[in-house]
């Protein structure tokens, strides 16, 4: 009895003994695993701190930019603010975009911030030709200023920990007022800006650009059907849905045909019933049967007969037994960069899978092109004497503002590399340079 | 002396079964590789695991996210279904089988292709793969060239990785799933979006309107649906 009892202790004693260290193993891990946690936590506000103070700075130095801009008086003194300005708020912009913030939160200040840096490198560019700041320039830095002043209180009025938690909302950073609504109170503390219209990727004017390629009559649905019949006139598109399409760049009819796997998509603008771009659902093709320069010629002949002006292709790329052509539109020898149209031609039959014409309606109008007033000889010999000149032609190139400017195009090597290189045929600047990258299947301009 | 003998007869199944289960449960959470998912475990990844498992009839419980008893009964039995060993863990292997992403490490398959173009093209496939799998080929065209519709606009970071990884910006990148490998189809589509194809219409958004919860999604006007996406300004 007595050793019985003994052994019971015992083996009472062990259980628990085993359950304690099971217990304390456990603790050990979550402690370890709690331990982690807060490591990774503090490692991502850490990152999410320093984009703050980095944001303050860099607003601040904005803002005291603006203000040394407005009683700047050398050329060298512009050029110099103007590219510091430009640089501060591109990093301002990248900063604010590593906030935890919803896209709804930053918006608007992100866009017055990459706003300002946009604007001050087209300013930037232009103190470089040589010309000074317009007094409509520095009327707008003046407003671009007050608006600045309004962000950065916002954001010096933050805490790191606010920041850090993702919590804040369009009212605490910066928000533009809405257009005519009014009254609402959210928005009264804004400051406004004026639409900032400029030769830049983020001008305002960008947005507001209609297709000047398109005629004005417009189509119905029914119509729009018909187009895109003959448009495809070799392919059925049998029972095909149309989906009117009222909103967005250019409005028009989203015709879909086929069965899930080869469908066949086209849009039809509604101005004049062109073909704006069509897509066919291409599982990989592999047979390339076709020669680049086969493909060329039939895609060349399906546009003509689409009714696109004449055309001369700009650069090709391969892949996936398809091969994709980048077409401009040609006025009296003249390429017309801005004018686009991509083609995808399968490399097996010719036949065009996939067709974009936005940029062409977008652009194509009958341009004035007035004769150059740089002679091609003249424009070459303000290129680089390490280039070895390949070819040229002369031709019309978009900006990013969407302006267009009458270029002498040069195709020339130095070294390994070819290089594209645009010299304005009235001033004789050099106006852009692209170099030409080797990538799989074609080349890529960069 | 009587009485306690019986009450540990009594309790000592209990006591034996506190063991078992502690020490089933600690020590392969102890020897779970960090990103495995295990009994306890919680989040995204589990919730996704779940969703797979109540799709292939494995799992009746509530896709919540907990990774509790129902949810390990399921996962032993898909282990022991696949051929593999039935530990309750879901680590590489299990969850290869799954077709499930653990760890947030990229993957480099990208072909071996240099330049960072080559590099846009991998990263926005796998966006469209992760956003957009299983739409049609020109809905993943559409969803490739809102991102890039997002790269050209102020309102947006000016990169396609700081569009991609932009905080909320992506359901995909929230929960991991922009680091499955993104098929042949995806890849075309990411060339096609990075020629300049545009479905979308100029698209800044698009949402599915079945799983979107964001009231502020609706108050945009809508340009084009294409699938089970709807393309908006």
């Amino acid at each position: 009895m007595q050793s019985k009892e003994q052994t019971q202790g015992k083996g009472l004693r062990i259980t628990l003994g085993i359950l304690i260290a099971a217990a304390v193993v456990l603790l050990a891990v979550s402690i370890f695993n709690w331990n982690a946690r807060m490591q990774y936590a503090r490692r991502l506000e850490s990152m999410v701190t320093q984009s703050y103070y980095e944001l303050v700075d860099q607003m601040d130095n904005v803002y005291v930019n603006m203000g040394k801009l407005m009683i700047a008086s050398t050329p060298e003194t512009n050029i110099t603010l103007l590219s510091d300005l430009s640089r501060q708020a591109d990093q301002a912009a990248e900063n604010l975009t590593r906030m935890p913030a919803s896209h709804p939160a930053i918006a608007d200040t992100l866009k017055f911030v990459n706003q300002v840096s946009d604007f001050c490198r087209s300013l930037t560019l232009q103190a470089a030709h040589g010309l000074p700041l317009t007094q409509q320039n520095l009327d707008t830095l003046g407003q671009l200023r007050i608006t600045c002043a309004a962000v950065q209180e916002r954001v010096n009025g933050m805490t790191p920990e606010e920041v850090a938690s993702g919590s804040l909302q369009a009212q605490d950073w910066y928000e533009e007022p809405l257009a005519s609504d009014g009254g609402d109170s959210t928005t009264q503390t804004s400051v406004e800006y004026p639409a900032m219209i400029y030769d830049g990727p983020f001008s305002d004017g960008l947005e507001q650009r209609s297709a000047q390629g398109l005629p004005p009559e417009e189509v119905n649905a029914e119509e729009a059907l018909l187009m895109a019949r003959s448009y495809l006139s070799d392919r059925n598109l049998g029972e095909a849905q149309v989906e009117p399409v009222n909103e967005g760049r250019i409005p028009g009819y989203l015709i879909t045909a086929g069965e899930p796997g080869s469908q066949l998509m086209v849009y039809i603008a509604r101005q004049g019933g062109k073909l704006l771009w069509m897509m066919q659902e291409t599982a990989g093709a592999v047979e390339t049967s076709l020669s680049e320069q086969q493909c060329l010629d039939m895609a060349v002949t399906q546009l003509g007969a689409m009714g696109f002006d004449p055309v001369t292709e700009t650069w090709t790329q391969s892949y996936d037994g398809t091969l994709v052509i980048n077409f401009a539109a040609v006025q009296d020898g003249t390429t017309l960069y801005p004018d686009l149209i991509k083609v995808k031609v399968r490399e097996s039959d010719g036949s065009i899978v996939a067709l974009d014409a936005t940029g062409y309606w977008m652009n194509h109008t009958e341009r004035e092109l007035s004769a150059p007033i740089i002679s091609q000889e003249e424009a070459q010999a303000v290129l680089s004497s390490q280039l070895q000149v390949q070819s040229s032609r002369y031709c019309v190139v978009p900006t990013d503002g969407g302006d267009e400017l009458p270029c002498w195009e040069f195709r020339a090597t130095f070294g390994e590399d070819t290089y594209m290189i645009y010299i304005h045929a009235m001033t004789g600047a050099e106006v852009d340079i692209f170099l030409l990258v080797p990538v799989e299947g074609g080349i890529m301009v960069m | 002396m009587k009485r306690l003998h019986r009450l540990w007869e009594r309790t000592m199944p209990a006591v034996l079964l506190w063991i078992l289960v502690i020490t089933l449960v600690a020590a392969p959470i102890a020897m779970a590789a960090a990103g495995d998912l295990y009994y306890g475990s919680r989040g995204e990844k589990v919730r996704q695991m779940q969703q797979k498992l109540k799709n292939w009839g494995y799992y009746n419980g509530a896709v919540d996210g907990v990774y509790g008893s129902e949810t390990l009964v399921a996962v032993k039995l898909f282990q022991k279904r696949n051929g593999l060993t039935q530990d309750g863990i879901v680590g590489a292997k299990t969850a290869a089988m799954m077709g499930l992403s653990l760890t947030s490490s990229t993957s480099s398959s990208s072909g071996g292709a240099s330049g960072s173009s080559q590099n846009d093209v991998y990263l926005l496939a796998k966006a469209i793969y992760a956003e957009a799998r299983g739409e049609p080929y020109t809905g993943q065209v559409a969803v490739g060239a809102v991102i890039l519709n997002r790269v050209k606009s102020a309102k947006f970071p000016n990169t396609i990785a700081g569009v991609i990884y932009q905080a909320g910006a992506f359901t995909a990148v929230t929960d991991g799933q922009i680091n499955l490998t993104p098929n042949d189809e995806a890849l075309r589509a990411a060339r096609d979006a990075l020629n300049g194809w545009d479905p979308s219409g100029g698209a800044l958004y698009y949402y599915n309107p079945a799983k979107t919860t964001s009231s502020w999604i609706y108050s945009r006007t809508v340009i084009t649906v294409i699938g089970r996406h709807y393309f908006a300004i």
